[in-house]
C-alpha cells in the first residue's frame, strides 16, 4: 500500500492520445487522426489538488478519461498509486476501480435515473466493500450526511433533487470507496454561482478529511485559481504552462495563460475597465482554435501576439517560471535575456 | 455515393440468404412437379435437368453468374423466362406501390402538419384518431370494403381486373384507384404521425424562435424554417413505407385479382418455384434499395450536415 | 423501498389518467378472457357447420353473427379467432424478443467486428420487405401459422436488434454509465442493471405495438393461405373463406375485420398509453407566442423618465401548472426602463425569470405563458395591446435578439447569408441582390474574415464564437434602437467571451442602440453594463447605476452574488455562499421571496409582499434596506488580500 517515496498520487509521462477520424465521402477514405493529447506529463502528491484549466476540446477531459482508463492513449504512461494504469492488460482489476474515482460535469445525465439514491451511493459499497442489505443502507446513510444531504434522501430518484444536491450525490458514490484519486471534471460548471461555492467548499472540506488528491478539470481559471494549490494550463491538446496557483495567475508566463486570465471578467467595474483593455491588446484574429491541432509547432501561434517563425516550426521547450512553474513558450527559450530574465517575461494582469 | 456502392453488395448478400434458406425447403420441386405417381427415375431425370443434382455451391455459382448477366433464370414449372414474367407484371406493381405512396405523402404530411400547427386542438384530435384508425385496418381488408361499397354498390371504379377494360392507359389506371386507396391507407396514417410528431418537435427548436425575434411572419417561419427541417425524418420513414407497400401489394392484389408480381410471388411459395421466388426477393429488395438512394439524395438536399465537402 | 413504489404509482396514474389507453387496456383483457373461455362463450364448434347446414345465414336471427359459406356459425369462430390471433401474435414477438434483445445488448455494448457483422446481416434481412422476407422464410420452412409467425418473429426479432442496439449505443454514451465503470462494475452488471432499465421503455412500447404488426401479419397470411390452414378459425382465414363468398354475402367479410381493427387499435392505443406515461413530461407544439395582457398600471405606478427608450411597467408572467388548477406566477411585478444608448444588465440566477421577461417585451412568451403588463413603451410608442402582426414589424426591425446557444439558434438547412437577410427583405423590402450586398457588410462589421465566401456556408461550418457573430448580424442587420442580448457568452469558451462582449460594446456605441443584457455572471455586466437590474425569484430586487450597485449594493440578495463569485485573486479561509438553492415558482412565498437564504430576514420580512422602492435613479425591494450594512466588490470580504 505504501505509495512510492515520492508519494505521487498520479504520474502522467509523455502522454499522447489521438482519436481516428471519420470516414470520407468514398467508402474507403479516412480522415486523418485527431491529435486530442500531445506529449502530456502531469503529477499530483498526496493530499493535493491539481487543476487542469484550457478551453472546450482542449484535451482536459480526455485526460481525466485516460487516467480512469476509459479510453487507451497511443503513447505514454500513466501511473496511480502502485497501478501501471497504461500497463492493464484486457479487463481493470478491481482494486484499481476502488483508488480512482470520478465526479462529472452534467448533474443531471451522470446519476442513472432509474436508481433511487441509495443503490446508486450503494453500488461501490457493494462492489469493493461487499456490503448488502442493512449495512450497505447504513453507509450510504453516512455518505450522504457526510456531503450535507440526509439520510431519508436513500430512497429518491435523482430527478427529485435540485443540480447542486445532485453533485452532492455524485461526490457521495465517489467517496464511497475511500479513493485515493479523485478526478472531477468540471464538477461545479453547470451551477449556479451560489451553489457552486458550497459544492467547492464541500470538496475541500472532504479532502481534508480523507488526503485524497484531487485532478480538477475546469475552463474557469478563477474558480481553479481557489481550489487547487498547482494548475497546469492546456492549449489545444498541449500543456503550456504549469505552476503554483497563485503564481501563475499573478504573473503568468505564456502568452495563453496571460489571454486567458485578461479574459476573467471581474465584478469591479474598475478593475475590469483595466483588464478589458489588456484583453484588447493581447487580442489577435477571430477565431478560436479550430481544425486538427498541429503536430509540430506551438498550437497558440495563430492567436499569439509575438508569435515568431520558430514558433510554426517547434514545439517549445518546457523552461522554469519565475513563479516557479514551467512554460512551453519560445519567447522563453530563445532570444536575449534582459536584466536576468527573457525579454518574453510579460506582465501580470491579477486584480 | 457511398450509399449507391453499399447498395450492390447488399444485394449480393441479400440474395445470397434466401438461396442457402431457400434450400431447407424438405420438398422436392422436380417430385411436385411431376405429380404423385412419378417414378423415381423420371423423377431423379427431372432433377438432373433442373439442376439439382449437383452441390449447392455449384448450383449457387450458377445462379450468381446468371444474376450478374441479368439472366434470373426460367420458371420450372411452365419454363417461361423469368424475366420476361417479371418484366410483364412488374409495371402493374410499381404503379401500384408509387401511386399509393404519393397518395401517402400528400394527405399523410398534409394532415400531420396540420396536427402540428393546431395541436391539442380538434383538428388535431380528428387526425389523430383518423390515423390511428388508418393504422389499424388491415389493407386487404380495406380493398375488400372498398371494392364493396365503391364498385359493387356504386360501379365508380371496377372491383376486378379484367383484361379487356385495361387495354387502354386510361382504364388501367381507373382499374387502379381502388388499390392504390387500399394500399395507401396505412402509410398515410403512418406518415401523418410521423409528421405530426417531427413538426412538433422542430418547432420547440430555438431557430424558430429566432426566426420569430426576427419579425418574420408565422407563415414564413412554417414554410421557410420548420418544414424542411421538419421534413427530415418523414424522409427517413417514406424508404421504410416503401418496403412496406411492396409487401402491402400483394395483398391488395390478391383482393383485386391484379395480375401483378405478388400473386407470382405467392404462387412460388406454395409451390417452391424456386427462380421465382429469388427473383421476386432481389427485385423488391432491388426497388427499395433504389428508393432509398433517391431518398438519401433528398435527404442531403434538406441537410446540409450531411453534404460530403 | 417506499419511494420505489411511488415512481411506479406515479406512472400507473399517469397511465391511468389516460382513458383511451385504459379503454384499449380493458379490451385486451377481454380479449384474453374470451380467448381463453372460448369454449364456455358458445354452443358450436368453429369448424363443424350447424346442425341445419345453414349456408351465408344473415345475422342477429338464430346465429348472432350469421354463418359462413360452410355454414360454420362466425360468432364461434370470431372468438376461437382470438385464440390464433393472441398465439400468432406471442409467438411471434416472443421470437422477437427472446433474440433481438440479448443480441441488439451485446453488440450494443460491446461493438467491435461481432457488431459490424451482425449488423449487416440484419440491413440485408431489413432491406428486403418484412412480408416479402417471411414468405422467403415460409417458403424454406414451409406453410402454416407456426411457421408463418415463426417467419415473421425472425423478421421481428432484426426490428428488435436494432432498435436495442440504437438505444444501447445512446445509453451507453451516458455519463451515468461511466459512473458506474468507475465504482467498479462489470460489464455485465452495467448491461443489465444500469442499461436495460432505462432503454426498458422504448423496448415495451415497441414491443405492444409489434403485437399489433403481429396481428396484422397473421390475418395477412392467413389470407394468402399460407398461414393458418382451413381448418384453423384464424381471423384472416375468415377473412379468406368470406372473399371466396363475397359474391353471394357481404356479411362474413365484416366480423373478422372489424376484430382485427379493434385488436389493433387496441394494442396501438395501449402502446401510446405507455409511451405517455414513460415521458416524463409531455410537451404540447404549436408556434408558441402569447399576446400580452394589459392590466392596471398598479396603485402607485413609477413614471416614465423622459429619455428612457424602453419602459415596462407590471410586468408578470404565468404559467399554467400540469395537473394543478392555479397558474403560478413566474415573473410579477417588473418595472424597467432603458435609456437611449444605455447598456442595462438583467443579472440574477437561473429560473429567476430573466429570459421570460426579455421574451414578454416582443410578445414572444413561450406557448402556455400568459403575459400581462400596465405597459410596455418603445420609443414613446406603446407595445402592450399590439396584435401579433403589428409586433412582428417591430421583431428584429426595431428590437434585435441574441440568443445564448448561437448555434441552435440558426436553421441548420440554410446558408448563413439567407438568414441575416431576411430581415432585410421582410422588414425593408430588400430584393435578393441588394440584401446580399448588405449581408456582406454586416458581415465584415461584426468582424467575420472573408465574408464574401463565407455568406454561402452553412452555421455547422462555424464555430461558436463566429456562429454568434453571425447572429448578432442578423439581429443587427435592421439597425435596431434595442439589441436584446440573452446570455450571449455563456456558451463560449472565456477568450472568445471576451471578443464577443468587445464586440457588442463597441457597436452599440457606434451605433447608439440600447441593450438589454441578460447574463449571470457579474463580470460579464461590469465590462459592459451602465446600469444593473437585479432578479430574484421572478421579481426586480435592485436597480441602479452598475457602480452604484456593484460597490453598494443595497439587497442582501446582490451581496450574495457580489460575495460568491470567484474572482482572480489569492484567498483564504471558505468561499462565501448563499446558503440554499433557488425554490421552484411554486414554492416563492407572499412575503420576501429571498427571506429563507437571507442572513438579515426577520419576522418583519415574513409578513407581507415587500414593494419596490424608488430613491433616486436607483430602487431596492428590502424592508430593511440601508439599516443593514452589506459589502461590495471592494470590500474583500471571504479573501485576504
Ligand atoms: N414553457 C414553460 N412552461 C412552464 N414554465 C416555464 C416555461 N418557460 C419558463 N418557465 C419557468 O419560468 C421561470 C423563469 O424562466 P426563465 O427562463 O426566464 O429564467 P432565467 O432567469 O432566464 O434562467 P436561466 O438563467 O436558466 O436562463 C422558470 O422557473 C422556468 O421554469
Ligand atoms: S511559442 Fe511562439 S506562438 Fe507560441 S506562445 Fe510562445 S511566442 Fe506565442
Ligand atoms: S426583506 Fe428581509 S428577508 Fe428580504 S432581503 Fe430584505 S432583509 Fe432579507
Ligand atoms: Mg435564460
Amino acid at each position: 500500500m505504501t505509495g512510492p517515496a515520492d508519494d505521487l498520487v498520479l504520474e502522467i509521462d509523455d502522454l499522447s492520445i489521438t482519436f481516428p477520424g471519420g470516414r470520407g465521402f468514398l467508402p474507403w477514405q479516412r480522415l486523418p487522426d485527431v491529435r486530442a493529447v500531445q506529449h502530456v506529463s502531469l503529477s499530483i502528491a498526496r493530499g493535493d489538488t491539481l487543476g487542469l484549466v484550457g478551453e472546450s476540446g482542449s484535451g482536459k477531459t480526455t485526460i481525466g478519461r485516460a487516467v480512469l482508463r476509459f479510453i487507451r492513449p497511443r503513447s505514454g504512461r500513466i501511473r496511480v498509486g502502485d497501478f501501471d494504469v497504461t500497463g492493464f492488460e484486457g479487463s481493470v482489476p478491481r482494486s484499481f476501480r476502488r483508488a480512482v474515482q470520478v465526479v462529472f460535469q452534467d448533474p443531471v445525465g451522470s446519476l442513472n435515473p432509474s436508481m433511487v439514491v441509495g443503490d446508486i451511493v450503494g453500488e461501490p459499497l457493494r462492489i469493493h466493500a461487499g456490503l448488502s442489505g442493512a449495512a450497505r443502507q447504513d453507509r450510504a446513510g453516512d455518505l450522504l450526511e457526510q456531503v450535507g444531504l440526509q439520510r431519508h434522501h436513500l430512497n429518491r430518484y435523482p430527478h427529485e433533487f435540485s443540480g447542486g444536491q445532485r453533485q452532492r450525490i455524485a461526490v457521495a458514490r465517489a467517496l464511497a470507496t475511500d479513493p485515493d484519486l479523485l478526478v472531477l471534471d468540471e464538477p461545479v460548471s453547470a451551477l449556479d454561482v451560489s451553489t457552486q461555492s458550497q459544492v467547492i467548499n464541500l470538496l475541500e472540506r472532504l479532502q481534508r478529511e480523507t488526503s485524497a488528491a484531487y485532478l480538477f478539470i475546469a475552463h474557469d481559471l478563477a474558480v481553479v485559481r481557489h481550489v487547487c494549490n498547482r494548475i497546469a494550463v492546456m492549449y489545444h491538446s498541449r500543456i503550456v504552462e504549469t505552476g503554483p496557483s497563485d503564481g501563475i495567475c499573478d504573473a503568468p508566463a505564456h502568452p495563453y495563460t496571460e489571454l486567458l486570465l485578461a479574459s476573467i471578467p471581474d465584478p469591479d467595474p474598475e478593475v475590469q475597465t483595466g483588464r478589458s483593455a489588456r484583453r484588447r491588446a493581447l487580442t489577435i484574429g477571430t477565431a478560436g482554435s479550430v481544425g486538427n491541432a498541429p503536430e509540430d509547432g506551438c498550437p497558440f501561434a495563430d492567436r499569439c501576439p509575438h508569435v515568431m517563425d520558430v514558433c510554426r516550426e517547434s514545439f517549445p521547450e518546457f523552461t522554469p517560471t519565475l513563479a516557479g512553474g514551467e512554460v512551453a513558450c519560445h519567447l522563453h527559450t530563445s532570444g536575449p535575456m534582459l536584466g536576468g530574465a527573457p525579454v518574453g517575461t510579460l506582465g501580470s494582469v491579477g486584480a | 455515393m457511398s450509399r449507391l456502392l453499399a447498395a450492390i453488395p447488399l444485394m449480393f448478400l441479400t440474395g445470397t440468404l434466401v438461396f442457402f434458406l431457400i434450400q431447407f425447403n424438405p420438398v422436392d420441386p422436380a417430385a411436385a412437379l411431376l405429380g404423385e405417381d412419378a417414378s423415381l427415375a423420371s423423377i431423379a431425370e427431372k432433377r438432373a435437368e433442373l439442376g439439382l443434382d449437383r452441390s449447392l455451391l455449384v448450383q449457387y455459382g450458377d445462379w450468381l453468374t446468371d444474376v450478374v448477366r441479368f439472366d434470373l433464370g426460367t420458371d420450372w414449372f411452365t419454363g417461361e423466362s423469368v424475366l420476361t414474367m417479371f418484366g410483364d407484371r412488374a409495371p402493374v406493381t410499381l404503379t401500384l406501390v408509387f401511386g399509393a405512396l404519393a397518395i401517402a405523402l400528400v394527405s399523410g404530411v398534409g394532415l400531420g402538419i396540420l396536427a402540428a400547427l393546431k395541436a391539442g386542438r380538434l383538428p388535431d384530435r380528428i387526425v389523430t384518431v383518423v390515423s390511428s384508425f388508418g393504422m389499424a385496418i388491415p389493407n386487404f381488408w380495406a380493398a375488400i370494403l372498398l371494392a364493396y361499397f365503391l364498385s359493387v354498390q356504386v360501379r365508380w371504379f371496377p372491383a376486378i381486373w379484367s383484361n379487356t377494360r385495361t387495354e387502354t392507359i386510361g382504364g388501367w389506371l381507373h382499374s387502379l384507384v381502388l388499390p392504390c386507396i387500399a394500399l395507401g391507407l396505412s402509410a398515410a396514417a403512418a406518415i401523418a404521425r410521423q409528421s405530426r410528431s417531427s413538426m412538433i418537435a422542430v418547432l420547440q427548436k430555438d431557430y424558430i424562435r429566432t426566426a420569430l425575434a426576427k419579425g418574420l411572419p408565422v407563415r414564413r417561419v412554417i414554410r421557410r424554417h420548420a418544414l424542411r427541417n421538419a421534413a427530415i425524418p418523414i424522409v427517413s420513414l417514406a424508404g421504410f413505407q416503401t418496403s412496406a407497400l411492396i409487401g402491402g401489394a400483394i395483398f391488395v392484389e390478391s383482393v383485386f385479382n391484379v395480375p401483378g408480381l405478388g400473386s407470382l410471388g405467392v404462387d412460388a411459395v406454395l409451390r417452391k418455384n424456386t427462380p421465382i421466388i429469388l427473383a421476386f426477393v432481389m427485385v423488391t429488395t432491388f426497388v427499395v434499395v433504389m428508393v432509398n438512394i433517391v431518398l438519401d439524395l433528398a435527404y442531403a438536399w434538406l441537410n446540409p450536415k450531411v453534404r460530403p465537402g | 423501498m417506499s419511494a420505489h413504489q411511488s415512481a411506479r404509482s406515479r406512472f400507473w396514474s399517469r397511465f391511468l389518467r389516460n382513458r383511451v389507453s385504459l379503454v384499449g387496456g380493458g379490451y385486451l383483457v377481454v380479449l384474453v378472457l374470451v380467448a381463453a373461455g372460448a369454449r364456455f362463450l358458445t354452443p358450436h364448434d368453429p369448424n363443424v357447420a350447424t346442425r341445419f347446414q345453414d349456408f351465408l345465414f344473415p345475422p342477429f336471427g338464430e346465429y348472432l353473427l350469421g354463418t359462413d359459406l360452410v355454414g360454420r356459425d362466425i360468432f364461434t369462430r370470431l372468438l376461437y379467432g382470438a385464440r390464433y390471433a393472441l398465439f400468432a401474435g406471442a409467438e411471434a414477438v416472443l421470437i422477437a424478443l427472446v433474440v433481438g434483445v440479448p443480441l441488439g445488448l451485446v453488440i450494443g455494448y460491446f461493438r467491435g467486428w461481432v457488431d459490424r457483422i451482425v449488423m449487416r446481416f440484419v440491413e440485408t434481412v431489413v432491406a428486403v420487405p418484412a412480408v416479402v422476407m417471411a414468405m422467403a422464410i415460409i417458403a424454406a420452412v414451409g406453410t402454416g401459422l407456426t411457421t408463418a409467425m415463426f417467419a415473421i418473429g425472425v423478421v421481428y426479432s432484426m426490428i428488435i436488434t436494432r432498435l436495442t442496439r440504437a438505444e444501447v449505443f445512446a445509453a451507453r454514451e451516458e455519463l451515468y454509465v461511466d459512473g458506474a465503470r468507475a465504482a467498479g462494475a462489470t460489464d455485465r452488471r452495467i448491461m443489465w442493471k444500469h442499461i436495460l432499465p432505462n432503454i426498458a421503455p422504448p423496448l415495451i412500447v415497441q414491443t405492444t405495438l409489434l403485437f399489433a404488426q403481429a396481428v396484422l401479419a397473421e390475418a395477412a397470411l392467413s389470407f394468402l393461405g399460407i398461414g393458418a390452414s382451413a381448418h384453423q378459425a384464424s381471423w384472416g382465414r375468415m377473412l379468406r373463406d368470406a372473399q371466396d363468398s363475397i359474391d353471394q354475402s357481404f356479411w362474413p367479410a365484416v366480423p373478422p375485420g372489424i376484430a382485427v381493427f379493434l385488436t389493433v387499435i387496441a394494442f396501438n392505443v395501449f402502446g401510446d398509453g405507455l409511451r405517455d406515461a414513460f415521458a416524463r413530461e409531455a410537451r404540447g407544439g404549436r408556434v408558441g407566442v402569447g399576446d400580452v395582457e394589459a392590466v392596471d398600471p398598479g396603485s402607485d405606478p413609477v413614471p416614465p423618465s423622459d429619455d428612457a427608450l424602453l419602459t415596462i411597467r407590471n410586468l408578470s408572467v404565468r404559467f399554467p401548472r400540469p395537473g394543478e388548477t392555479e397558474d403560478v406566477s413566474v415573473v410579477s411585478g417588473v418595472d424597467l426602463d432603458i435609456g437611449r444608448g444605455e447598456v442595462m444588465a438583467l443579472v440574477g440566477e437561473s429560473g429567476s425569470g430573466k429570459s421570460i421577461t426579455a421574451m414578454s417585451i416582443m410578445g414572444l412568451v413561450p406557448d402556455p405563458g400568459l403575459a400581462s403588463a400596465a405597459s410596455i413603451g418603445l420609443d414613446g410608442r406603446e407595445l402592450v395591446g399590439l396584435d401579433f402582426d403589428e409586433l412582428r414589424r417591430i421583431r428584429g426591425h426595431e428590437i434585435g435578439v441574441i440568443f445564448q446557444e448561437p448555434s441552435a439558434a440558426l436553421n441548420p438547412a440554410y446558408t448563413v447569408g439567407r438568414q441575416v437577410a431576411e430581415p432585410l427583405e421582410v422588414h425593408l423590402g430588400m430584393g435578393r441582390r441588394q440584401a446580399r450586398a448588405r449581408v456582406v457588410e454586416l458581415m465584415e462589421l461584426v468582424g467575420i474574415p472573408d465574408p464574401g465566401r463565407r455568406i454561402d456556408a452553412y452555421p455547422h461550418q462555424f464555430s461558436g464564437g463566429m456562429a454568434q457573430r453571425v447572429v448578432i448580424a442578423m439581429a443587427l442587420a435592421c439597425e435596431p434602437k434595442l439589441l436584446i442580448a440573452d446570455e450571449p457568452t455563456t456558451a463560449l469558451d472565456v477568450t472568445v467571451q471576451g471578443q464577443i462582449l468587445d464586440l457588442v460594446g463597441d457597436l452599440s456605441r457606434d451605433l447608439g442602440v440600447s441593450v438589454l443584457l441578460i447574463t449571470h455572471d457579474l463580470g460579464v455586466v461590469a465590462d459592459l453594463a451602465d446600469r444593473v437590474a437585479v432578479m430574484y425569484a421572478g421579481e426586480i430586487v435592485e436597480t441602479g447605476r452598475l457602480t452604484e450597485v456593484f460597490a453598494d449594493p443595497q439587497h442582501p440578495y446582490t451581496e450574495g452574488l457580489i460575495r460568491a463569485i470567484p474572482r482572480n485573486e489569492a484567498r483564504s479561509g471558505e468561499l462565501p455562499t448563499i446558503p440554499g438553492v433557488v425554490p421552484p415558482p411554486w414554492e416563492w412565498p407572499d412575503h420576501c421571496h429571498f427571506a429563507d437564504r437571507c442572513a438579515h430576514a426577520g419576522d418583519a420580512c415574513r409578513v407581507g409582499p415587500v414593494p419596490l422602492q424608488t430613491v433616486g435613479a436607483s430602487s431596492v425591494r428590502c424592508i430593511r434596506a440601508g439599516e443593514v450594512v452589506l459589502r461590495g466588490v471592494r470590500a474583500h470580504g471571504g479573501a485576504a488580500s
